[in-house]
């Protein structure tokens, strides 16, 4: 992944989950051990595209148990019962806050529009049909499992 | 009490914004919500508002249509408007205060900033709405707004 975006991205997510979840996120260099995600089974996937003068589209992949904490967190915490709609529309708030802060640190004038952000359940994703890809950037959530991203960007 | 709407196309979104406003000492009478300008539109026919937060990015219609309407329509143009978005350019701000919006908010924000905005928006609004209550109206007192 690009240095300048990778940066952007990992220290916007950083800001949104820290500041709205409560959930700390550890950006890493390397992928991790299998024995790390073999568990990870159920995934929520959000998309969100900008356009611009910079282009580009992400794709989130969050376990389904981070997805849940994050929802659970964002509704005030403690055992507070989530349904899966509401998991669904703060995945989708959670790539949205992410990528739009994004923007602001790597397109300050204003020039890109951001996409209406896209997130559903898969059954049939894992991780290892992600893990050639050279935009692959992997965060470590403790507990709730890993957070996968992938990004294509043009001109 | 002031009446509060908030306009944002995530349900959660609107549910955590309740909560912070909920939170803020502003005293809240009805807090109707509504998923994108369109919907706020018809919300504001049938119930009257004293202050607006609406995010930008929305089907429909967008935070900044919305705005545009708002303030372009007599009825409602003195109604203030606070953005909370995650669009921090400097262009959208200057667009959004060129249209009329009283404050803005970054998203991911943290709820003393939601607060601080909240009540320095109203303190103005209702400074505003004293000097155009005739004399003999007025409160007594020097009271002032206190949340």
């Amino acid at each position: 992944m690009d240095e300048t975006l990778k940066h952007a991205i990992g220290a916007a997510l950083a800001e949104v989950f820290e500041t709205m979840f409560f959930t700390l996120l550890e950006p890493l260099e390397a992928i991790p051990p299998h024995a790390e995600w073999a568990r990870e089974k159920h995934f929520v996937e959000a998309t969100i595209s900008y356009q611009g003068q910079l282009n580009g589209e992400l794709r989130f992949f969050f376990p389904h148990t981070l997805a849940r904490n994050i929802t659970a967190n964002f509704l005030g915490g403690g055992d507070v019962e989530v349904g899966e709609g509401q998991i669904l529309d703060t995945v989708r708030e959670a790539v949205n806050m992410a990528v739009g802060s994004m923007l602001g640190r790597l397109d300050p004038e204003g020039h890109c529009t951001l996409g209406i952000p896209v997130a559903r359940r898969v059954g049939e994703f894992s991780p290892e049909s992600v893990l050639a890809d050279l935009n692959l950037y992997v965060f470590r959530t403790g507990s709730a499992g890993h957070l996968w991203l992938t990004c294509k960007t043009g001109r | 009490m002031f009446n509060i709407l908030v306009v944002d196309d995530s349900e959660t979104m609107r549910a955590a914004i309740r909560k912070v406003v909920g939170m803020s000492g502003v005293p809240v009478g009805e807090f109707h919500e509504a998923g994108n300008g369109k919907e706020a539109m018809a919300v504001m026919e049938d119930a009257w508002v004293d202050v607006i937060l609406t995010d930008i990015n929305m089907p429909e219609m967008n935070g900044i249509e919305f705005l545009r309407r708002i303030k372009g329509d007599e009825v409602y143009s003195n109604i203030p408007v606070i953005i909370i978005t995650t669009e921090s350019s400097q262009a959208r701000m200057e667009e959004a205060e060129a249209l009329g919006a009283s404050g803005y908010v970054k998203k991911p924000f943290l709820p003393e900033t939601i607060k601080m905005i909240l009540t320095d928006v109203l303190e103005k609004a209702y400074a505003q709405r004293m000097k155009e209550i005739p004399a003999e109206a007025a409160p007594e007192s020097d009271e002032e707004m206190d949340f």
